[in-house]
């Protein structure tokens, strides 16, 4: 039995993936990786109306990681009783902490850690 | 260099790269970081949502420039500049080195396990129409073949062209005659939330449909019937 003939007009086999990975790059459908599909992206967008979702333009790429959706915030403490406003102003003034405010700094301290790996 | 509290808006996008892996110069290095980002967001934003925009839908996009960031900061002092003293020549190289960080970064995450790829809510039905959503693309840049290529696509339904543009990203073109291997396609089939076989039909599906459009499209130029 005789193997059919590939037609003389059809791309042989592996072509068309070829020609589809040469289509997605000259069409900026793949993420470019020279310079040279850098330089035809930055030609394509020119052209665009491309518009940055806020919530990209309005973060700190050095705290990037509070805008993944797993992420949580945590508040930073605030000062709220004598002895939190003793710690603040020790740590503003760089003075020595007391007995007191170490301990309250320890049961913070933990709270967070709690609060941080999901405890209440 | 510029001291810390120094302005780094002038400074090329080589030079950012560098402070910003400056771990003993953080301010520096922070501001390095958010210039390179203010200078750059756009345009990882649209080749991202560009490239990947149908299968990741609009937040993961959003997830994927941010991923792409932080790993660009992460790896800053790994890059290696390409030595021109033209700042287009820096720019698109340091750019070329984001794309290949942001392209393995959508590859993992196509492969996760927990990961669930937006696709619309049809069916994976054999005749299946979906979505038809056109693709802009300036056809001047493009050669017959791929004009032809382009129309194919555009034929596809959105799942379809998705399903070929993301299995495309695993394609080795160093072989002949491969399959996608089993264990891509069972992650991707996870991801899209099919079997591995549906993928494999999919793929071979929208591969032949393009295959059959060159062919046709060939023969008309030569004055032949498709």
């Amino acid at each position: 039995m005789t193997k059919p003939s590939h037609p003389a007009n059809a791309p042989k086999s592996g072509d068309t993936e070829r020609l589809v990975e040469e289509y997605l790059r000259r069409s900026v459908q793949s993420i470019p990786q020279t310079p040279e599909e850098v330089a035809a992206a930055e030609a394509w967008i020119a052209n665009q109306s491309i518009e940055v979702p806020k919530r990209l333009l309005a973060a700190d790429p050095c705290v990037v990681p509070a805008l993944r959706p797993s992420a949580r915030a945590i508040p930073f403490p605030q000062a709220v009783s004598d002895v939190g406003q003793g710690l603040a102003r020790a740590a503003r003034d760089g003075k020595t902490i007391t007995p007191d405010v170490e301990e309250r700094m320890k049961r913070d301290r933990e709270q967070k850690e709690r609060e941080a790996k999901g405890d209440k | 260099m510029p001291l810390p509290d120094q302005d780094v808006r002038g400074e090329s996008d080589e030079d950012l790269l560098s402070y910003m892996s400056w771990k003993d110069h953080a301010a520096l290095a922070k501001a390095a970081c958010n210039e390179f980002y203010s200078r750059h967001v756009r345009y990882v934003f649209a080749v991202i949502q560009r490239s990947y925009g149908a299968a990741l839908g609009e937040r993961g996009v959003e997830d994927m420039v941010t991923e792409t960031f932080l790993r660009v900061i992460e790896r800053s002092g790994t890059y290696k500049p390409c030595g021109a003293a033209e700042a287009d020549r820096q720019r698109r190289n340091a750019l070329a080195w984001v794309g290949a960080i942001a392209k393995n970064l959508c590859r993992d995450h196509f492969r996760k396990p927990d990961t669930q790829l937006v696709l619309g809510e049809e069916e994976w039905g054999e005749g299946h129409d979906g979505r038809q959503a056109k693709v802009k693309v300036d056809e001047a840049v493009l050669s017959d073949d791929l004009k032809s290529v382009h129309q194919a696509m555009e034929q596809l339904s959105e799942r379809d062209r998705t399903v070929l543009r993301v299995t495309m990203d695993y394609w080795d073109f160093g072989r002949e005659h491969q399959r996608l291997p089993n264990d891509i396609v069972e992650d991707l089939a996870r991801s899209f939330d099919t079997s591995p076989e549906n993928i494999r039909k999919i793929r071979e599906r929208a591969m032949r449909h393009v295959e059959k459009h060159v062919e046709a499209s060939r023969k008309l130029r030569k004055g032949e019937k498709p």
